[in-house]
């Protein structure tokens, strides 16, 4: 069967055979399909939804090794087959757009295997999305933020300069100014002139002032509460504020059912997505009326409580399992991720292609004459320093190269023009980069401080801000100029070179 | 062809058949050449001749594809000259022009420049003055795609990988040849250069010889207007080095695709057999140019190439009454040269009467061997 197809394609498709893309984009097929089925095994029950990445391309590093193991052994086996026969230093005729399918071969082998660890982690997501339908995430999360203002882990929490109206008014933009103005004055006396504060007065007197307007002005309260542990982007989930509103309320008006409830919300979700805990969970229950003031330092200090709750009470296991939970509903589309990838598999078929297109001693003259202009252009940056010289340099870098390719293709001198093409070969795709690179620094736009208002304001560019809003979208587009530039003209410079008669 | 069979010439006659049935181009008598390739597999003998004849009626049936038919040159050197840039060496203004069909041998001892004006010939080197000229039958549209067109064959055959049949499949292929087409003219092209017991053979498995074989093949795939041979007999036995030239010869005389075949090689006499025309190149100075092989010496000298037991003295003295000018040594054997025209008989005869031990003797006045007379 084997034979009878690679006769098929050797009698009718010869690039197809000569690539061994079929067989190879077969083998990739399965490769994926055991990547996907490994992913989804890999879930195998809430336990495993701890304690490894939260990234929804990368799930674990053992994971990405076995791609990349998988891949390089594979990738060094294809290249033995493949670079058997060259039809194109045979001076065989090739065909119109055998040089573009070629090259679409090698990138797609390419992006075969560098999208292995995401099938990997899509089989995983898709797991995990299987198997916890029934899971309302919002609740839980709820539960969860609730729970953790209720069982505490660090003083900290509770102090009253971490209540809610607190941190807002730090964050405010008053604050901020006079938080800056304080900063540049030197001295109590120039601080007395401007009549900010009073003359006897510290940097937390403003702090000290708004604590004693908020009722819950006790430290190390429950009241004072104001965090959120775990959090997505759904409005029916608390936020920071609306926990500690809600741990106010629960406490406030003695509902300690509620309190209980929760608890016990949070003990089963312990108990399901198998977080150890040690800790008796309805005592604090108890715990958290103990008080008229609602404190939570009580129990803190009692038998060094704190260090036993932190070992033995991974808050941090049960907010990874649900946002893994969270990531397998909200999978979107992320065009960074695929661009990078579109890059890196270009990148290494282009390497191919130059190493199929050009001669294995060229090919090596041209990564030591790479690693050379590398270590000159490094020393160079470092010497003169700044970025336009080293945009600059890179951007006529890549020019030279082209020129001195056809300089010496004219002189038919095969190695230094073949060494060159090789090395424009792998520069020209970061041609547009350093472009980009080069007008992004014209354009920058340059910070004006305001005496005034101690604030510095930028003026807008409108070339610059397009630059940094659309990174992604050029990025793409660049893909797909450099693309075009590989499949439409690259392959005529090799081929020129080829068939020089050398000197 | 059906004389060949009759006169028990099975194997010569099988070669011929292949070649005429080449010529036709018709898959048909294709299929059936290579069932009677089958059938002499086991035994090529007189039994299979009635179906050798019957397979002859169909190949005369079916006449011949002319489709390369040309008049002109195919390649025309003009002046052409090299000097490496280590100075060392210069090949100096040579002038070639072939014609489909021709064959030209490059004759010459080593280092003297038979390769460097076949790469030349090839595109391979660019030469310092002087133009070649290419008449393809299409014209050409870039330097890659000139080279597609012509054919060389370097002394040292590149290596490959695979069975043979598939990187013959390979090439045939990029010539156009899809599908079954592709493989009856490939199982034609292994029969015709008997290469049918190493179809499944890999490079390793192969002698030299049978590489060089292999190379011949897939240039014949590529049905070359021009073929250049570098040494294509340095890795042949006797035999072989016959059956190859002999079948070059009928290459170049294809009806249907007719090629012209510049070789060089150090078998004077082998090459001189099948050549129309002989360049003979001394330290890169082409001696003669364009010399037909039935030329005569441009001094009218009668040579014989001797090997014997006697000293040079003892040979002067023999050859005395015949006006022997010159004897030379080279110390294997004697070129001895005669003004004016002598007869081998005589110069036997001369020998006889001395009672001398001979174990080799040939008149070389029409070979290009006299231009190696020290050699």
């Amino acid at each position: 069967m084997i034979k009878k197809i690679n006769k098929f394609l050797l009698l009718y498709f010869p690039l197809v055979w000569n690539t061994r893309a079929f067989w190879m984009f077969l083998i990739l097929l399965g490769l994926h399909f055991i990547f996907y089925c490994s992913g989804w095994w890999y879930f195998d029950g809430f336990k495993r939804l701890q304690g490894v990445s939260g990234s929804t391309s990368v799930v674990s590093n053992a994971n990405f090794a076995y791609a990349l193991i998988i891949s390089v052994l594979l990738i060094i086996v294809w290249l033995v087959y493949y670079l058997r026969n060259n039809p194109f230093k045979s001076f065989y005729p090739l065909v119109r757009g055998y040089f573009a399918m070629e090259f679409c071969i090698i990138f797609l082998i390419m992006m075969g295997f560098i999208t292995l660890p995401e099938t990997y982690a899509r089989g995983f997501y898709d797991a995990i999305e299987h198997n916890t339908k029934e899971v309302n995430l919002t609740s839980e999360v709820n539960t969860l933020n609730l729970a953790f203002a209720l069982i505490p882990q660090t003083a900290s929490d509770y102090a009253s300069h971490n209540c809610c109206d607190s941190l807002e008014y730090r964050n405010s933009q008053r604050y901020l100014i006079l938080k800056a103005h304080e900063d540049s004055m030197e001295g109590a006396e120039a601080r007395s002139k401007e009549g900010v504060y009073a003359a006897d007065g510290d940097g937390d007197e403003e702090d000290s002032m708004r604590q004693r307007k908020h009722p819950s002005y006790y430290d190390y309260s429950y009241l004072n509460f104001c965090r959120q542990y775990s959090g997505f982007y759904d409005s029916a989930v608390l936020d920071r504020k609306g926990v500690s509103a809600k741990i106010q309320w629960l406490l406030t008006s003695g509902n300690k059912a509620e309190v209980a409830a929760i608890l016990k919300r949070f003990e089963d979700m312990c108990i399901k997505y198998r977080v150890e805990y040690t800790v008796n969970i309805p005592s604090y229950t108890n715990l958290a009326f103990k008080d008229e003031r609602h404190s939570a330092t009580r129990f803190l200090n009692e038998n060094d409580e704190t260090a036993t709750i932190t070992r033995t009470l991974d808050f941090a296991a049960l907010d990874q399992v649900l946002t893994k939970i969270h990531n397998s509903r909200h999978r979107d589309f992320e065009p960074g991720l695929w661009v990078f990838n579109l890059f890196f598999a270009f990148f290494l078929a282009l390497a191919l292609y130059s190493f199929r297109l050009s001669s294995t001693r060229i090919w090596l003259i041209s990564l030591v004459a790479a690693g050379v202009i590398l270590i000159i252009y490094g020393i160079s940056v470092a010497l003169i320093r700044g970025d336009y010289f080293a945009l600059c340099f890179a951007i006529a870098l890549v020019i030279l190269f082209y020129l001195l390719f056809h300089f010496m293709r004219s002189a038919r001198r095969k190695t230094v023009a073949g060494v060159s093409l090789v090395l424009f070969s792998w520069s020209f795709p970061g041609l547009l980069f350093l472009i980009q690179g080069l007008v992004s620094e014209i354009t920058r736009p340059k910070s004006i401080y305001n005496p005034l208002t101690f604030t510095y304001t930028h003026p807008a560019s409108p070339v610059y801000s397009f630059l940094e809003d659309h990174e992604v979208l050029l990025y793409a587009i660049y893909f797909v100029v450099n693309f075009l530039v590989v499949v439409t003209v690259l392959y005529r410079h090799y081929r020129s070179w080829q068939a020089i008669d050398e000197e | 062809m059906a004389q060949h069979y009759q006169s028990g010439d099975y194997h010569l006659g099988l070669r011929r058949m292949l070649d005429a049935a080449l010529e036709t181009r018709s898959p048909e008598i294709f299929e059936k050449t290579l069932a009677f390739c089958q059938l002499t597999e086991d035994k090529n003998d007189e039994s299979v001749t009635p179906q050798a004849l019957d397979l002859l009626t169909h190949i005369s049936r079916a006449g011949v594809s002319v489709t390369g038919q040309r008049s002109g040159s195919v390649v025309s050197v003009k002046g052409i000259s090299k000097q490496y840039r280590s100075g060392k060496f210069k090949l100096s203004a040579v002038d070639l022009d072939l014609k489909a069909s021709d064959i030209v041998g490059l004759v010459g001892e080593n280092g003297n420049g038979k390769t460097t004006l076949l790469r030349i010939m090839a595109g391979e080197l660019h030469p310092d003055k002087g133009e070649i000229t290419y008449a393809f039958s299409k014209p050409v549209k870039n330097n890659y795609e000139r080279r597609t067109r012509l054919a060389f064959v370097q002394q040292r055959i590149p290596r490959w990988w695979g069975t043979l049949t598939d990187n013959l499949n390979f090439a045939a292929r990029h010539y156009g040849l899809m599908g079954r087409e592709n493989e009856l003219w490939v199982e034609m092209i292994i029969a015709r250069l008997g290469l049918r017991q190493f179809r499944q053979h890999s490079w390793n498995s192969l002698s030299s010889g049978y590489r060089t074989r292999f190379e011949l093949a897939r240039t014949l795939l590529r049905s070359p207007e021009i073929l250049l041979l570098d040494e294509p007999l340095a890795n042949l036995d006797i035999i072989s080095q016959q059956t190859i030239l002999h079948d070059l010869r009928f290459l170049a005389q294809s009806q249907s695709q007719p090629m012209a075949i510049v070789l060089s090689s150090q078998q004077i006499y082998e090459v001189e057999k099948i050549s129309d025309r002989i360049v003979f190149l001394k330290q890169g100075e082409p001696i003669y140019q364009n010399l037909k092989v039935t030329d005569t010496t441009a001094d009218a000298l009668t040579i014989f190439e001797i090997e014997t037991t006697a000293t040079r003295d003892e040979l002067l003295a023999a050859f005395a009454l015949l006006a022997v000018q010159q004897i030379q040594f080279n110390g294997g054997v004697y070129i001895a040269s005669f003004g004016g025209v002598v007869t081998a008989s005589a110069v036997m005869n001369s020998l006889a009467a001395q009672s001398f031990e001979v174990s080799y003797f040939r008149n070389i006045s029409q070979s290009s061997r006299r231009f190696f007379a020290n050699a």
